[in-house]
């Protein structure tokens, strides 16, 4: 899958749109992290029958995983489907309203602090090259042809989700029992702290800061649903 | 141009609840088939949908709130980033927006004089969007929809949760399977309606996924229950 998915990205995705990936992959596994810790955590509380803990944390883990990659699926189908609307739209108003197409291509470099006169003289320049390309671009802010392919998208999101949620449904169903709780929290905290390291890094953010706020945000869902499972247990 | 944006981002907002929606339900769905292909103890069933509503609420909501941060984290990296390399490699820079420009299909001249015309207006503002791609003072703040789908999550989950609590035993698998795909031909088709996409087309995407999903966790659920 590999090989397959970087020789079609290699025409239609740059560096960026590849960080971009990788980064959403890195937020999907830290969604299946949460979710899944939290089934978990309600229903160890809930109920000290192991068996019933497992089913529930993986057909979580399968759940989300799935709704996942199929919404990942239709979002990037989604957006094909915007681009091809949006480039037929500009394709006739180009035929029949050129001059106007004209002005908002010059508008937009004025906007970025270019002075009119040569504004205009990148319209007409950019407009006699690759007129639907600028005008797409001035508009909508599409790249033609940049979007992954939707399968790619979706199989991304289900690898990513399900290594994130493998963590704690390991933790929690492999340990001894008597460590379970503990262990579980452990593999948490590390495991959403390597995500917010890895987002950090991939998106030139800052990484001490990211760390921390995963880790808060993994131990405070971790208290809610254990606060849940204590209600649903009454 | 103003008037545009709040009608799309309205849209935004609206197609954010459907799609939560359509989580809530393809997720609980698949996660009480699971438990109950495994187990026909009720309270498990139940326990495990109540949580995984909760669960996938909780972290839709965590999961937003950690990315607007990261994003105005970054942001705010980028621009100090940009302010020290401004002033110890100004020429760089200005090479760098004048390639962008050129790539973007302006000739060399025109590049060159665009950049300085914009350099001079403001440098900063000019390098971040040309380098980064984002306005300096115009943070995303897609706040309004991730309250949508924190909303429209659990409200879709309900639907599945109620059909396997309160149908009898004997039909509850098969009913819930029922209604999930007639509440996700709904979901597909008013999401595809509010992004401009293909109707027939979405609908039977979601509804595929949806199915796929449940037969996963059900096949699953069987096999280890069994």
């Amino acid at each position: 899958m590999v090989s397959v998915r970087s020789k079609k990205k290699k025409d239609g995705q740059t560096m960026d749109e590849k960080l971009n990936t990788l980064r959403a992959g890195v937020l999907g596994s830290n969604d299946g992290i949460l979710t899944v810790v939290g089934v978990l955590f309600s229903v160890a509380v809930a109920t000290t029958n192991q068996f019933t803990i497992f089913i529930a944390g993986l057909s979580d883990l399968l759940a989300c995983a799935f709704s996942m990659a199929s919404g990942e699926y239709a979002s990037v189908s989604t957006q094909k489907d915007t681009e091809q609307s949006v480039v037929t739209k500009e394709k006739a108003l180009l035929k029949t309203n050129y001059q106007d197409q004209l002005n908002v291509v010059s508008d937009y470099y004025v906007d970025q602090g270019v002075t009119k006169e040569t504004a205009d003289k990148i319209a007409k320049d950019l407009m006699s090259k690759n007129p639907l390309e600028t005008i797409v671009n001035v508009k909508y802010g599409l790249k033609l042809g940049h979007y992954m392919n939707p399968w790619d998208a979706a199989f991304s999101s289900l690898f990513s989700a399900s290594a994130g949620g493998i963590f704690p449904l390991c933790a929690m169903t492999l340990t001894p029992v008597a460590f379970q709780w503990p262990a579980t929290i452990l593999a948490v905290c590390l495991s959403v702290g390597l995500t917010g390291y890895l987002s950090a890094r991939l998106g030139n953010g800052l990484v001490k800061t990211a760390i921390i706020r995963n880790i808060i945000v993994g131990i405070i869902t971790m208290i809610i649903h254990y606060s849940v499972g204590v209600l649903l247990a009454v | 141009m103003a008037k545009k944006r709040s009608l799309s981002q309205k849209i935004n907002v609206l197609r954010a609840s459907v799609m939560g929606a359509n989580d809530g339900i393809v997720s609980v769905a698949g996660i009480v088939i699971g438990v109950a292909g495994a187990t026909s103890n009720n309270f498990a069933i139940f326990i495990s949908g109540i949580s995984g509503m909760l669960a996938g609420t909780v972290s839709m909501a965590m999961g937003e709130w950690v990315s607007v941060n990261t994003q105005k984290d970054s942001q705010r990296h980028a621009i100090s980033l940009q302010k020290a390399a401004l002033s110890s490699a100004y020429d760089n820079e200005f090479n760098t927006v004048k390639h962008k420009l050129m790539g973007d299909g302006i000739s060399a001249n025109l590049a060159a004089q665009a950049t300085s015309e914009m350099m001079a207006k403001d440098p900063v503002k000019t390098t971040v969007r040309q380098k980064y791609g984002f306005n300096v003072g115009e943070y995303t703040n897609p706040l309004s929809a991730a309250i949508a789908s924190m909303i429209s999550f659990p409200t879709g989950s309900i639907l599945p949760l109620l059909a396997i609590t309160l149908f009898p035993k004997t039909i509850r698998i098969p009913a819930t399977f029922i209604a999930v795909v007639i509440a996700l031909a709904i979901t597909g088709y008013t999401a595809a309606q509010l992004g401009n996409a293909n109707k027939g087309r979405g609908m039977i995407r979601n509804i595929i996924s949806g199915i796929l999903t449940m037969l996963v966790t059900y096949t699953i659920g069987t096999l280890i229950g069994s």
